[in-house]
This record gives structure tokens, C-alpha cells and sequence, in this order.
């Protein structure tokens, strides 16, 4: 069964070494330990956690959430600390599955496309050593005996080597091919991730269950059969028993049997564990990439380094005017030129942009009384906005889609950041990021329901907010 | 509809193996048929939503994918049922 698989990997390999290792990983990091044992760990998350229950992507966010918490509390954390792990498991995949060959060369457990899981695994009866041979009492001396018994320990120390060595070989043998799956699977996820980062968890499922059913049936179909038309039903025929039995004896026989078949096998390969694990790691690796793309450092790296250049030319630029020398800089730390210059409330726009744009990854608030997440707001009056380059290629309408979904009051929601000087914020601020915009220029993200968005002016959003509230009232 | 056939205004006609009702809706497990020669695509399976839009029974896609997977998994249960 392939849960003796499971718990062989359980007690052998993940409970033994669990606690130490996690103790470990907390205390200094991960990056600091032998491969085996950050291999212990992240097998632990991948089997326990992801490949144990169902997938359901929200509490696979939960777990991802959990992973994500647990590491960026630590404060010797690897800066690209999730790329490592999936990069980890690629290798440690690879590594172990040439161990194992190189185990036993003679027997090769490559298959070509899906390994398919043995019914039961019922590991080799494992050794026991015999009884000592207990020597007949003889005139030896007791040296001599001393020895024959250390040595014969020695047999028995190594023959258990050789014995746990076996059994881990074997179960990594059951466990390697599903990790690759896995860690194809996290590979798709996080190319996903950042291919179309502004998806949400639901379109995740999606994308799953699409593939699904597109790889497995491709003859079970739950759409595009009507071309998108809702079609109406001319007529109702009953053949009746007689009629139906007839006209069954051609082709219909013993149908529920038959679509039972059908139906199985769909559900089989959902249940497939190499599919459970592709999937598992494929919404796993989409969910790390998004929230590395919304938490991770080199998200804040990245804003500060393509911001950079504007605060520099800013400066420069300003630097033969007074007023820019009595800029107030919050960055400046020395107190004494703080004091002298006092505050200050007039500084280029250019340099106020730049500095509220890289306050964005540090300091936005989403705590804003009257514009909340998720209200449904009707930009009808908003005309005209900015289509991203991404969404251009796919949909060249983008806006207009957006206009629509929004008189209807449906689907669009919104998210609004305010920045300490008191601008706010409309949108993803990752996308922001990863569609190169000028924040100075453009403000203001809208999205509706089926990931369509654009670009809009955030005063013209604001504007069409209050419009709404005014109908409203 | 189950055990009958349905012949749709875009002439398409379907075998219903099955109804069931989820979340307030109903789905039907239909295979594409053939009346004229009285021949069933085995190959093919659909399922659809049903319902009624002024006095007219309407046969709909099922746009949401997680729906989908679940009336599938309803569906096997069923004939899985059935079949023991």
C-alpha cells in the first residue's frame, strides 16, 4: 500500500531527524545545513502538508502563508530563500535518483510518462540477525572470546547500515519520481506566477482543473460543446424500455458500467499521486512566486533600484535651487541639518514622486476609511485609461471590457494604498513594478473579474467613487 | 430527462445518462447521439447545466471549472453506486 510508503518515510526518514532539524532551521536559517537535512525538512512540508489532504488552493495559501512566515522571521534568512527550495528539490531529486541507480544498476525504475504506482508496496522483510552463535565452553582464552564477540557485533552493526541504507534507498526509489512531479509542477507554478502574476487563487483552480480534464479525458467535455450559446431544448424523446433497448443494443451497452468506466478514470488520474503531486506543486510554486513577488526582498530591491535613477536625476537637477536645499530628506540621519532646515513642504514634483514611489514597498497603509478593498465602484465615466503591455497582447479592448464590468456593479474590485504624505494609491503595486510604469504617471490599477485590467488615473477613480456614493445616498 | 434523449434547436441531440441537482442547480450526463442512425458517440461525454428560461428548458455550459470537476465527481459517484 502505498501508505506503508508513506509511513516508512514518516518514521524513518522525517520523524527521527524532525524535530532537530526544525529546531535547527529555526534557530540559524536554512541555508546553514547539509543537504540531507534540508531535504528531511522540505519533504516534510511537501508530504505532510501538501500531498496528505485534497488540494484546495486556500488552505495550500494557508500552508504556503505558514512556510513563508516561518521563514522570513528568521533573521539570517537567504534572501532567495523559496527559489532555493524548489531549486534544492530539483537537485536533491536528481541526486537521489542516482543514488538509487547506482544502488542497484540492475534494476531501472525509469518510466516513460506517468509512473504509475505499484497497487501495494510491501517493503523486504527486514534483516535479523540471527542468534550469536554462543561458543561451546571451551579452553579458549576469555581474550579470544572477547574478540570473536566484538567482531560479530561489528557484522551486526554493519548489516543494519546496510539494512537502513536498503530501506532508504527503496522508499526514496517509491519517492523521487512523484518529487519530480512535484517540483516540475512548482517549476509551472512559479513560471506562472510571474507570467500572469495579477490571477488570484480561483483562477489558480482553473488552471488546474483545466488540465486536468484536457489531459486526462479530452473526451469529457463541460464547455465549448454550444460555442458559448445557451441553447434550448426543441424536444424531449422517451424511447421507452422496449425502444431504448433496441436502440441501445448498437452501441449502448451496459452504460453505467461504461460511463462509470469513464468517469473513473478521470477521477483516477485526478487521484494519481504523480498528478496530485504535479498540481500540488505547481499551486504551491505559483503561490510562493506571488507572495516572493509581493513580500520578498528582492520586490523591494527591485522598486528601490528602478527608482533610484529618477531620485538621482531629481536631486541633481535641483541642486542649484534653493529651494531643493532646504529639502527635508527623511532618509538624511543627520539630526543637526534636520533641524536647521525644519520641515518642508515644497519640493519638486519629481522628487515627491520619487520619494512616496519608493515608500510604496515599506509603508503602505491599507487602513483608509472611505475607499475600501473591494468595492464595487461604476466607472462609466472613466473613458479612457492606460491598457499594460501585457494585457495589450492578449486582449487589445481592455478598457472597455473594464467599463463594462464596472456600470454593471459587478467584479471589479479595488485596492487602495495610501502613502505617508497622504497620495492614494490604487492597484497592485508588484504589478506596478514588474510592468516597468512610471508611478508618477500612471496611479491607478483596475481589475475585473476575468483579470482584464487597466491603467486608470486615480483622481478620475476617486472621482467616480464619490459619483457612486452620491447615487448611492 | 434521464434515459431520454434531448434534441437541441441547434440540432445537436444528446443521450442524458444522468441528472443530479448541485448547489440549487441542475446538471445532466449526457453522450452526443445520433437520431438518424440511432448511433451514440461513446467516445464523447458532456456534461451540462439545465435550466428554464421562460417556459423553454435551456442547455448551458458549465463555465466554472471547480463546478465542473465537482459534478464530475458526483456523477462518478453515482454510477459508481449503480454499478455496485
Amino acid at each position: 500500500m502505498i501508505s506503508i510508503t508513506y509511513s516508512l518515510v514518516k518514521d524513518k526518514l522525517v520523524e527521527n531527524s524532525k524535530n532537530g532539524v526544525l529546531d535547527k532551521v529555526h534557530a540559524t536559517g536554512i541555508g546553514k545545513y547539509s543537504d540531507e537535512e534540508k531535504f528531511e525538512f522540505y519533504k516534510e512540508i511537501f508530504l505532510d502538508e501538501l500531498n496528505e489532504k485534497p488540494i484546495n488552493p486556500s488552505e495550500l495559501r494557508d500552508v504556503v502563508e505558514k512556510i513563508r512566515c516561518d521563514f522570513y522571521s528568521e533573521p539570517n534568512v537567504e534572501e532567495n530563500t523559496y527559489i532555493n527550495i524548489l531549486s534544492f528539490l530539483s537537485t536533491a531529486s536528481m541526486n537521489l535518483q542516482a543514488q538509487a541507480r547506482s544502488y542497484e544498476p540492475e534494476e531501472s525504475y525509469e518510466q516513460e510518462g506517468f509512473y504509475e504506482p505499484e497497487e501495494s508496496y510491501e517493503p523486504e522483510e527486514s534483516y535479523e540477525p540471527e542468534g550469536f552463535y554462543e561458543p561451546e565452553e571451551s579452553y579458549e582464552q576469555e581474550g579470544s572470546h572477547e574478540q570473536e564477540e566484538k567482531s560479530s557485533q561489528m557484522i551486526q552493526t554493519n548489516n543494519k547500515k546496510l539494512d537502513e541504507k536498503e530501506i532508504y534507498v527503496k522508499v526514496m526509489k517509491k519517492l523521487v519520481p512523484f518529487l519530480k512531479y512535484s517540483v516540475l509542477g512548482a517549476s509551472v507554478g512559479l513560471g506562472a506566477s510571474i507570467i500572469i502574476p495579477s490571477v488570484g487563487v480561483s483562477m489558480l483552480g482553473g488552471i488546474r482543473i483545466t488540465y486536468s480534464i484536457g489531459k486526462c479525458a479530452n473526451k469529457i467535455w463541460s464547455k465549448k460543446f454550444l460555442k458559448g450559446q445557451p441553447t434550448p431544448i426543441d424536444k424531449v424523446i422517451d424511447l421507452g424500455k422496449e425502444k431504448l433497448k433496441s436502440f441501445a443494443k448498437k452501441s449502448l451497452k451496459d452504460s453505467y458500467e461504461k460511463w462509470a468506466l469513464k468517469a473513473k478514470k478521470v477521477s483516477l488520474f485526478l487521484k494519481k499521486r504523480e498528478v496530485q503531486w504535479f498540481l500540488n506543486g505547481m499551486a504551491a510554486g505559483y503561490v510562493v512566486g506571488n507572495y516572493y513577488d509581493l513580500n520578498g526582498k528582492i520586490f523591494n530591491n527591485n522598486l528601490r533600484s528602478s527608482l533610484q535613477n529618477n531620485l538621482n536625476s531629481a536631486t541633481l537637477s535641483d541642486q542649484n535651487s534653493p529651494i531643493s536645499r532646504t529639502v527635508n530628506d527623511p532618509y538624511d540621519l543627520n539630526v543637526e541639518r534636520q533641524l536647521k532646515n525644519g520641515p518642508s513642504l515644497t519640493r519638486s514634483n519629481k522628487l515627491l514622486n520619487s520619494e512616496s514611489a519608493t515608500n510604496i514597498g515599506n509603508q503602505f497603509s491599507t487602513d483608509i476609511e472611505w475607499l475600501k478593498t473591494g468595492e464595487n465602484i461604476d466607472l462609466s465615466m472613466v473613458k479612457e485609461g492606460f491598457r499594460d503591455s501585457l494585457n495589450a497582447m492578449t486582449n487589445k479592448n481592455s478598457v472597455g471590457l473594464l467599463t463594462e464590468y464596472a456600470t454593471k456593479g459587478n467584479g471589479t474590485f479595488i485596492k487602495a494604498f495610501k502613502l505617508p504624505n497622504g497620495e492614494m494609491f490604487t492597484g497592485s503595486i508588484g504589478d506596478l513594478i514588474s510592468q516597468g510604469f512610471d508611478p508618477s504617471e500612471i496611479s491607478a490599477r483596475v481589475m475585473n473579474q476575468n483579470g482584464d485590467y487597466a491603467w486608470l488615473n486615480v483622481q478620475d477613480i476617486l472621482n467616480a467613487y464619490q459619483n457612486t456614493i452620491g447615487k448611492a445616498r | 430527462m434521464k434515459d431520454k434523449i434531448i434534441s437541441l434547436k441547434n440540432g445537436d441531440s444528446y443521450y442524458i445518462i444522468d441528472e443530479i441537482d448541485y448547489l440549487g442547480k441542475k446538471y445532466a450526463y449526457g453522450i452526443p447521439c445520433n437520431l438518424k442512425n440511432e448511433s451514440l458517440n461513446e467516445e464523447t461525454a458532456i456534461i451540462m447545466e439545465l435550466k428554464t428560461e421562460q417556459n423553454q428548458i435551456i442547455v448551458d455550459e458549465i463555465y466554472d471549472d471547480e463546478i465542473a470537476l465537482e459534478v464530475l465527481k458526483l456523477f462518478q459517484k453515482k454510477f459508481q453506486e449503480k454499478q455496485e
